[in-house]
């Protein structure tokens, strides 16, 4: 039921063909492109005795053909979990009571180290080792696996990602974007460790990757010896195109969670379109912010109990704007009329004057809060360059914010946050939901890490 | 201080080669500190590269001071001065909120803690609207507030391993207000009026034992404004927390609760953090709490992982503090689970940790140490932490020096010392009988 209702709108397909090039491309303070097509960004902050070390590649979750749901994940997972010289990149990183993360977006995979400081130099050799020399043996690949099976587990009982992955599913019709970045469980099982040596082998490239550092590092240094260590630059395969399509009118039921729950999505403008984008962040903030939104806060006051997520995330081909709301027993069409109505101040009319100066004021201070962490920091170089467009991160903070991203906030007119919601967010959403399951069955243990974007959005 | 989640980390610590020496070298940022004649302690850290900024406000009234009968006074203290009207009929939450800021509180054990973080412009006018908030809490916000807790309470007393924890707590904390539940209870929450709200806000304007730590884009200016909102508190010191009735013995407590498989905590006396002994216990945290692995402590015996392990909490800020460690299965496996455990806690008491052991755990010590400072609140609270600490500011940079000192007869004496006596607390399904 779920694909019919899915693929029924295919005339209504617009191409939006996703490059992967990061080539040629400006990029922000900070970042430098080697001469075998790496990108770098080094970063010294003060604030914490840590550093953020994150490797980023554009490929897409389900495998250059797309046959393969979840190569991705099962790719990072396994050069994680790979032992080289005795030590898996996961047992260096712990070894020095740090935290290592594989994320997993349609597009593009992170593997991303937070640890002290003082280990700032062995974790950046390994993990650049690592991922441009990947290796599979065994016994990684076996742990990749029970780590995957455990993550699509605890997955598929989370109301929140099961509705996110569902508006994209919904929105865009074929490619990456399409699949779910956890793959599927009969993917897992057929998936060899040859596969994920070919996949790694052609993604795992210099030309579509950055390697970022962020926390007390010295930069200079930081550059040079990652130049030393640096790949032959080799070749990367097309990154696939996902086609959107118009969403059905009718809600889109895709299955049980631990909870009811519903969300709406839209399409919205893409990366490089910095205007819009910048806009639709402002409205994202204005609308979704937890304790300050206009939607968390109207749902909130209705039931504290809804868990509630919403975002605009920026991506290359066509940006999303989503919104989220789950709890027991939710009544799924009134809290999807409750998201819309509180969503009216924007679609009415151009705000106040005062108005638009103190949320514009707010959300330029929301911007820089949520990127304070050396994590926080080193995501938005990586998201941002993933989507082709380096240059526009949050993360090129300086104290004038003379950054594309606050010059384009900066910009922003009360005129210009109205034709932006008019032209995005007036028509009608995809709007899906999932069901509690039938039985008291619930899902226990942690979930899979999920950090939340400044601005680029995450989908883990 | 965050409960942690525990996999398999301990086995691959093991299989790792040789270990280096820890290494010590953190830099945190420079802070420098002034007391106002009446006793309160400001202490500030500028950063150059931080375009925002946050004021941790500790005052000298937590849990632990919660007289008898009144479980939950301070939380409702604190979520009423929150919402207390400042600025034209605007409480401090949404003034803070307006500007892109926050402003939240936490309830410790020994003090309430008021985070506000916001533009560095923003900051001093917040901080001194929170003073003016404490000096008059609104008697109209208690009923909100109140049924604000009462979810909250409700919602704690799903989870398994806070029911555990507070089961440790009732028993090893006797005699004080840190033995009820954070948020007090129902019942208890009901019957307070707005002069239980009004004395506990009179014990935190106390100038001893009142510290505001800022960090972020703040100008001397800056912090002399904020410094300024504290002035007008009387100098002194508040009446000081009440200590526990002595741990003699073991003691266990059941609970029943609608969960699918048996919890259980296994709760210990502990250091406090200005104890000598807390590197010492932070080494052991390291080795039990991160390993989850039982064979850790079994000096090279082997044996499969332990899959109930969940992890450990180490509560410091109390005094005496508290180390729990968390098990869940089902009958079977949380039996072995706990027997093994008490096993690998005897062995830490009997022997002395082999070398190589130890080096690992306390590097991985020192790492799960500068990992706890991520944020500016984590900063902040690191910051107002070292302002209380008899060693003064010096304190956070020199414990990562104080961990990698610590020996294997430090840990055997501090295991002897403090890894007895403990208290098991079981919460079982509501199915089970036992």
């Amino acid at each position: 039921m779920l694909k019919s209702l899915l693929l029924a709108p295919v005339a209504a397909l617009l191409a939006a063909t996703l490059s992967s090039s990061a080539l040629a491309l400006p990029l922000a303070p900070n970042e430098t492109q080697l001469s075998d097509g790496l990108t770098v960004a080094a970063r010294h902050a003060t604030a914490s005795p840590t550093v953020a070390l994150e490797a980023w590649i554009i490929c897409p979750s389900n495998g250059y053909d797309g046959a393969k749901p979840g190569i991705a994940r099962l790719t990072g997972l396994s050069i994680a979990s790979t032992k080289v010289a005795g030590a898996s990149l996961r047992d260096l990183v712990r070894l020095e009571g740090g935290q290592i993360s594989v994320s997993i977006f349609p597009g593009s995979t992170e593997i991303a180290i937070v640890a002290p400081a003082y280990a700032a130099d062995r974790l950046a050799d390994a993990l650049v080792a690592r991922v441009f020399h990947p290796t599979v043996d065994a016994a990684g690949f076996r742990d990749a696996k029970l780590r995957m099976a455990e993550q699509q587990l605890l997955a598929s009982g989370n109301p929140a990602l099961l509705l996110r992955d569902a508006v994209f599913n919904t929105l865009f019709v074929n490619g990456p974007f399409h699949a779910s970045p956890f793959g599927t469980s009969s993917s897992l099982k057929a998936m060899t460790g040859a596969d994920v040596q070919t996949f790694a082998g052609q993604a795992y490239q210099p030309g579509n990757a950055i390697v970022v550092a962020v926390g007390s590092v010295d930069e200079q240094a930081f550059l040079r010896r990652i130049a030393s260590a640096a790949p032959p630059a080799g070749s990367v395969p097309a990154f696939p195109a996902s086609a959107q399509t118009s969403p059905p009118a009718q809600p889109t039921m895709n299955g049980f969670a631990d909870t009811a729950g519903v969300a709406l999505g839209w399409v919205g403008p893409a990366v490089d379109d910095e205007r819009a984008s910048t806009a639709m962040d402002f409205i994202s903030d204005y609308l979704t912010r937890p304790s300050y939104g206009l939607v968390a806060k109207a749902l909130h006051t209705s039931n504290p109990a809804i868990e509630f997520s919403g975002q605009f995330i920026t991506l290359r081909g066509a940006g999303v704007f989503y919104m989220s709301a789950s709890a027991d027993k939710l009544p799924v069409q009134l809290t999807a009329d409750a998201m819309r109505a509180a969503m009216k101040p924007l679609l009415d009319g151009p705000l106040p004057g005062a108005e638009f100066a103190r949320a514009l004021d707010a959300f330029r201070t929301h911007t820089l809060r949520d990127a304070q962490t050396p994590q926080e920091l080193a995501d938005n170089y990586g998201w941002y360059f993933a989507q082709g467009a380096p240059a526009y991160t949050p993360s090129a903070i300086d104290p004038a914010l003379s950054g594309d991203y606050f010059k384009r906030a900066a910009a922003l007119t009360p005129d210009l946050i109205f034709r932006t919601a008019k032209t995005y967010l007036a028509g009608a959403p995809a709007t899906v939901t999932v069901a509690p399951r039938p039985t008291s069955q619930t899902t226990t243990g942690d979930m899979p890490p999920q950090r939340v974007l400044t601005r680029g959005g995450s989908i883990r | 201080m965050k409960l942690r989640h525990c996999s398999i980390l301990f086995a691959a610590l093991l299989l790792v080669g040789a270990a280096p020496q820890p290494d010590t070298n953190a830099s945190f940022p420079a802070a420098a500190r002034n007391a106002l004649p009446n006793g309160v302690v400001i202490v500030s850290a500028p950063l150059a590269d931080s375009p925002i900024a946050g004021a941790q406000v500790f005052v000298p009234a937590g849990l632990m001071q919660q007289p008898a009968g009144l479980a939950g006074i301070a939380a409702l203290t604190a979520s009423v001065v929150l919402r207390t009207p400042v600025e034209r009929g605007a409480s401090l939450t949404d003034l803070a909120a307006n500007a892109g800021g926050s402003a939240t509180y936490t309830v410790d054990p020994e003090s309430t803690r008021f985070y506000i973080e916001s533009r560095a412009a923003d900051l001093p006018r917040l901080v001194r609207d929170l003073a003016s908030a404490i000096a008059n809490p609104d008697p109209a916000q208690i009923p909100m507030a109140r049924a604000e807790l009462v979810d909250q309470v409700s919602e704690t007393a799903k989870s398994p391993v806070q029911v555990a924890y507070g089961m440790v707590r009732q028993v090893r904390y006797l005699g004080t207000g840190f033995a009820f539940p954070d948020g007090g209870r129902a019942s208890t929450l009901s019957r307070m009026a707005a002069a239980d709200v009004q004395r506990f806000a009179e014990r935190y304007r106390h100038g001893n034992g009142t510290v505001v730590a800022i960090l972020g884009a703040v100008s001397d200016n800056n912090v002399a404004a904020i410094g300024s909102a504290f002035s007008a508190w009387p100098a002194g010191a508040g009446a000081p927390a009440p200590q526990p009735a002595a741990v003699t013995r073991q003691s266990q407590v059941i609970s029943h609760r609608n969960v699918e498989s048996t919890w259980l905590a296994l709760g210990y006396g502990a250091p406090s953090q200005f104890s000598k002994d807390f590197p010492a216990m932070l080494v052991i945290e390291a080795l039990l709490g991160r390993g989850g692995d039982i064979h850790a402590l079994s000096f090279g015996s082997a044996g499969a992982a332990m899959d109930a392990f969940v992890g450990t909490f180490y509560q410091y800020e109390a005094r005496p503090g508290t180390f729990v460690i968390f098990l869940n299965g089902d009958s079977a496996t949380i039996t072995q689970a706990m027997s093994e455990m008490e096993a690998g806690v005897a062995r830490l008491r009997g022997a002395n940790l082999p070398a190589d052991l130890l080096l690992r755990a306390k590097r991985l010590a020192i790492g799960d140490y500068l990992m706890s400072d991520s944020t500016l609140s984590d900063a902040t609270w690191l910051l107002g932490r070292s302002a209380m600490s008899p060693d003064g500011l010096s304190f956070e940079s020199e414990l990562p020096a104080r961990i990698a000192a610590v020996s294997a007869a430090d840990v055997k004496r501090v295991a002897k010392q403090y890894l007895a006596r403990e208290t098991v607390a079981v919460v079982l399904p509501v199915a089970e009988n036992r």
